[in-house]
């Protein structure tokens, strides 16, 4: 495994905010459920309860969601920011993960690796009392290396903005009124749109489905054919 | 040895003292290398400091090096347009407390991208380091600054300061996400702090019984919190936003790993906040 050199930075922010919170709290395994399983169909921000307890796939997604909810019902709090935090807990490391898979390169051979992000950071906050914000502080330059490698930088930085994609889906499902992306440019090289996508060097935003089967077959992350987008 | 007419070394018990002669001639040494760099030449503490640096024995901070983190200080202050960090190095390097010369070109070289532009972010944050470190010299604490504990080794242990006389440790921070986002980005910064004192790979415990006393530092950038005078206004504004909680794993913080920090600096424009464990009962 390739180790990336990180330095404590702020790179980027992604954050929806919500005016009420009822639907939220109506719906509250839905919208967790979906949380995860776009992760896993992207394998960004993967669950670090899952990987601990060897969620591999879309299948045992309904069981994970139930252990945490019974895990966080006991304690006082709004369940769902409980559960957030609880899914990027890891018991191992005492400390929160945003596990995220990589491609990059050993040699001249592309190598394929999870990444264990300990710098960023992925929750929710409240506002007099009600959920009031999804926040995702992006503190390291993993997905958005370039390496002089436009292969690996497309399939890093399009699945991430799949990802981001299906979280607009997610909170405007779940009537989120406001979001806001700030993004550092020395992370991104080609830029950063409003929305949060990362730009390519003719100022596009390209998703990983526009790109995938044109990827070579050792660059492809599988489980995006395999998951269906929970929130279409 | 062979004394020029004219060239006067000193008393005849210091001519004889050829230790002596070798410690005049690298003050000689000394003064040049801060006149070809534009140093303060004339001051002669600063002089005697730059020259114990020269001379360190484990450590020598050679004209070489010392060239080397001028360039990259004028590089730096030049994509940004001040001689911001020419100064604060030349502010360190001229303080006996500032302990790690040795660290300032690598320091240096984290502030540019692997194409050897300047990052901005990464610059704001070294100075930050930087600045801060300067502030606890003032506390009166030998500080090494920026500091990679086992540098090379998987775990490299980097701390932003070591508090040599406090046996501490401080993780100090620069969040700079603007806008809508930015009191979430103070958040997350705060919770980067608790996790560099919780997190093993990030600071081992071997180094934590050494230096077991913790302290934060959080200079806001951002705009948030413009109008923060008072420790409680912090606290309060991290408990609305109900991400303190009791037990690790449900909620972002608990009141126990707040409370770990001997002293929470939050830096507002001029004003420093310090927050002490009290604060948060």
């Amino acid at each position: 495994m390739e180790q990336i050199k990180i330095k404590e930075v702020d790179y980027g922010s992604w954050g929806w905010y919500f005016d009420e919170d009822k639907k939220l709290l109506l719906n509250k395994k839905e919208f967790f459920k979906s949380i995860i399983l776009i992760s896993l169909k992207y394998g960004i921000n993967l669950s670090t309860f899952g990987i601990e307890n060897n969620l591999k796939s879309a299948e045992n997604v309904d069981e994970v969601v139930d252990r945490i909810f019974d895990i966080v019902a006991d304690s006082e709090g709004n369940p769902l920011l409980k559960a957030i935090n609880y899914n990027f807990y890891s018991m191992k490391f005492s400390t929160r993960i945003m596990a995220s898979v990589i491609y990059s390169k050993e040699g001249s051979m592309p190598v394929k690796y999870i990444y264990n992000d300990f710098f960023s950071m992925l929750f929710c906050t409240l506002k007099k009392e009600n959920l009031h914000s999804f926040f995702y502080n992006l503190r390291s330059n993993a997905f958005g290396q370039v390496d002089n490698n436009d292969m690996l930088f497309y399939t890093n930085t399009t699945r991430f903005n799949s990802y981001i994609r299906s979280l607009h889906q997610l909170m405007q499902k779940f009537d989120a009124s406001l979001f806001d992306c700030t993004f550092t440019e020395t992370n991104s090289p080609f830029g950063i749109s409003k929305k949060g996508y990362f730009l390519d060097k003719d100022d596009e935003c390209i998703f990983y489905e526009d790109i995938y089967d044109l990827l070579p077959i050792e660059l492809r992350y599988t489980p995006m054919e395999m998951i269906n987008n929970p929130m279409v | 040895m062979k004394i020029k007419k004219g060239v006067s070394l000193g008393s005849l018990e210091e001519v004889l003292d050829g230790e002596k002669v070798v410690q005049g001639l690298g003050k000689v040494r000394t003064w040049e290398i801060a006149k070809i760099h534009d140093l303060p030449s004339t001051n002669t503490d600063f002089l005697s400091v730059l020259s114990s640096r020269i001379s360190n024995s484990s450590n020598p901070f050679t004209k070489e090096t010392i060239e080397e983190v001028l360039v990259r200080a004028e590089i730096l202050d030049e994509a940004v347009g001040s001689t911001q960090v020419k100064n604060i190095i030349t502010e360190l390097i001229g303080d006996a407390k500032f302990i790690n010369h040795e660290d300032l070109l690598t320091n240096l070289n984290s502030c540019f991208s692997g194409n050897g532009i300047p990052d901005l972010p990464k610059l704001n944050t070294q100075l930050n380091e930087f600045c801060e470190g300067q502030y606890w010299i003032t506390r009166g604490e030998d500080i090494k600054i920026s500091k990679e504990l086992n540098p090379g080794q998987q775990y490299n242990n980097e701390v932003d300061g070591l508090l040599l006389n406090s046996n501490g440790i401080l993780e100090a921070k620069y969040p700079h996400v603007a806008g809508l986002n930015a009191i979430n980005n103070v958040f997350s910064n705060l919770e980067s702090i608790i996790g560099k004192f919780t997190t093993e790979s990030r600071l081992t415990q071997f180094w934590k019984n050494i230096y077991p006393k913790r302290y934060g530092q959080i200079n806001i950038a951002n705009g948030s919190f413009s109008n923060l005078t008072e420790p409680s206004e912090f606290v309060q504004a991290v408990r609305d936003a109900g991400i303190i909680g009791s037990e690790p794993g449900l909620s972002f913080f608990t009141k126990a790993e707040l409370q770990s920090l001997e002293e929470l600096h939050i830096l507002v424009g001029d004003r420093r906040i310090i927050i002490t464990p009290q604060d948060w009962d």
